[in-house]
């Protein structure tokens, strides 16, 4: 659906962007992660054409922008961080502007259709310029679902909302997918992007330094995994029997709480149990500690850590 | 669809919501009332002429108060134009334009569609006007007086297009408006120094001066085709002569300074992008 190719951008010798192969496959809700000023917004412009490449090469939907301009750009939604509206106008005759302007059929019906799910039906005779900040990105992102595209780019669509402005956003961005809808979602708020996301990429000092999923992404930046489990009573019996096992790199206890340290890469626990049950124990709870999204790229981008080959591929 | 077609609608919506924004701004409304004030003035004096010094005949009364009428519109069309492009770049909704089905060539042809259609709006509430007045004053009106309004649609798009190409180049709505006052000040200014040197005898003058009058000079005769203000000029001229051939050539040239300051603020649109 997205398929970069070395795509490299320079501001008056600044690299921005470096040597970018992005690659989001059709259906997949692909986040685009990285710290302010990594390239995210550079390549977003990219994507849409708006800025020119030094060098590289972009496919939408399999094809070269610039050769089908006009039919590409009708077929993506784009929502950017900052809300440029008319303000000289009210929900209803902007989007009925850009209803116009990519030529919506029943464009008066779809136009009630989107507003209903932003729930701001009833206030689309109100004029732009009453709209709070968290309302026009709401509106926003009624003017990408308008003409129902096939790929949707969000640069922080949540950024500027309340906690039910976040979920709202975060339902339509599942419904979508489940249309079959590819997303393309550039955001800070790490914990919606894994809640979201299929697969992340992330860019800091314009390079791509991972590509994956979520799941693989974080085995790649942590050694080990720890489960926690909370037994009816320890006995000495059941920590030396564990410490014994290839897998267990460590194991320690506070009370009845255990904590156990393994490689990452398997899931452990069922073994883990039996053994405890082999030696009088009562599992109470187990919990694989996983580290989140968010550790997973402090780590990668503060250590500059590429977790991919030359090929661009994840290793 | 084609890409012909594509373009087509989003030029048409584009110039549509512009136009109504014109029509619902009082901007145009206050140019047409400045433009039949002082057109009024010619016309008035014109009348005193007739009545106090007993004129029984005057040729094309009413056409240079048309003149003075268009070149005030005209004007207002220029800052509208510049300010255009520089503003909606300034508000950021320019940069969601571009998210969608359009593109430079796309955005300045819808601007330059907009102002024309205004300034064809403009025309007919003159000429209606200025029928009014005929009537009134018994001055007449003939097929000069419609060439001239005619011409003056060229003298639209050349002004539309040089605001076009100032407000792509320019960063800022503002900057646009000075840059435009600036040079409007600076061809006004060359063309009234080179008059002057120009009516001075050469005897009178010292070797530096009568150099700089041949400078001042070639670059006057250089801005003739530079200031759109020139082309209007140049297409009465010809009018005034009845020349078909000067009329034509003054037609052609005012196309293709049209065009050319198209083309070229597509490229600087294109160069200098869309984003704040």
């Amino acid at each position: 659906m997205i398929q970069t190719e070395g795509l490299t951008k320079k501001f008056d010798g600044l690299t921005a962007v470096d040597n970018l192969n992005v690659h989001v496959e059709k259906g997949e809700i692909y986040g685009f992660l990285g710290p302010n000023g990594a390239g995210k917004t550079t390549t977003i412009m990219m994507l849409l054409g708006m800025e020119r490449p030094t060098q590289g090469t972009i496919k939408l939907f399999g094809k070269d922008l610039a050769q089908s301009y006009f039919e590409i750009k009708r077929r993506v939604g784009v929502l950017s961080e900052f809300q440029f509206l008319y303000e000289d106008m009210t929900a209803k005759e902007y989007l009925r502007f850009f209803a116009d302007l990519y030529e919506v059929e029943n464009p008066d019906r779809k136009i009630d259709e989107v507003l209903s799910r932003i729930d701001l039906l009833d206030r689309q005779h109100e004029l732009l310029s009453g709209y709070s900040k968290g309302m026009k990105q709401k509106l926003g992102m009624a003017r990408v679902l308008l003409h129902d595209p096939d790929l949707l780019i969000l640069d922080e669509p949540q950024s500027s909302l309340d906690p039910y402005g976040i979920k709202e956003i975060r339902d339509i961005i599942m419904e979508e997918n489940s249309k079959g809808k590819t997303l393309f979602i550039s955001s800070h708020i790490l914990s919606e992007i894994e809640r979201t996301c299929h697969r992340v990429g992330i860019i800091h000092h314009g390079k791509l330094l991972a590509e994956d999923d979520m799941t693989h992404l974080k085995q790649q930046v942590t050694s080990e995994m720890e489960i926690a489990v909370e037994l009816e009573a320890y006995n000495d019996a059941i920590g030396g029997d564990l410490k014994e096992q290839e897998f267990v790199n460590s194991v320690t206890h506070e009370g009845n709480k255990l904590t156990i340290k393994t490689d990452v890469g398997e899931d452990h626990r069922a073994e883990i149990s039996r053994i405890i049950s082999s030696n009088g124990g009562v599992v109470l709870s187990m919990v694989a500690k996983e580290i989140s999204l968010e550790e997973a790229f402090v780590i990668i981008t503060e250590k500059n850590l590429s977790l991919l080959t030359k090929e661009g591929q994840a290793s | 669809m084609s890409k012909m077609k594509y373009r087509r609608n989003a030029i048409g919506v584009i110039a549509r919501r512009d136009i109504k924004s014109t029509v619902n701004g009082i901007g145009i409304y206050v140019a047409a009332s400045l433009a039949f004030l002082v057109a009024m003035l010619f016309v008035r004096s014109n009348l005193k002429g007739v009545t106090e010094n007993g004129l029984m005949v005057m040729v094309n009364p009413l056409n240079y108060p048309l003149f003075i009428a268009v070149i005030i519109g005209a004007t207002y069309l220029a800052l509208t134009s510049t300010i255009s492009v520089a503003r909606e770049r300034d508000q950021g909704t320019l940069e969601v334009l571009f998210y969608g089905p359009v593109d430079s060539t796309t955005y300045i042809t819808a601007k330059f569609v907009e102002q024309i259609v205004t300034f064809l709006g403009l025309i007919v509430v003159y000429i209606a006007v200025f029928f009014i007045i005929s009537k009134m004053t018994n001055f007449g009106m003939d097929g000069s007086f419609l060439a001239m309004a005619g011409l003056s649609v060229l003298l639209a798009a050349s002004i539309v297009a040089f605001g076009l190409l100032l407000s792509t180049v320019s960063r800022s709505a503002r900057t646009s408006v000075i840059v435009l006052l600036v040079l409007l000040l600076a061809f006004l200014a060359i063309d009234i120094v080179a008059g002057i040197l120009n009516s001075m005898s050469a005897k009178d003058m010292s070797a530096t001066l009568i150099y700089a009058r041949v400078a001042v000079d070639m670059l006057n005769r250089g801005l003739k085709w530079i200031s759109p203000f020139a082309y209007l000029n140049r297409g009465i001229a010809a009018v005034g002569l009845g020349v078909a051939s000067q009329i034509l050539s003054s037609i052609g040239a005012s196309l293709l300074y049209t065009v050319v300051l198209l083309a070229l603020a597509v490229q600087f649109l294109d160069r200098r992008g869309v984003r704040k």
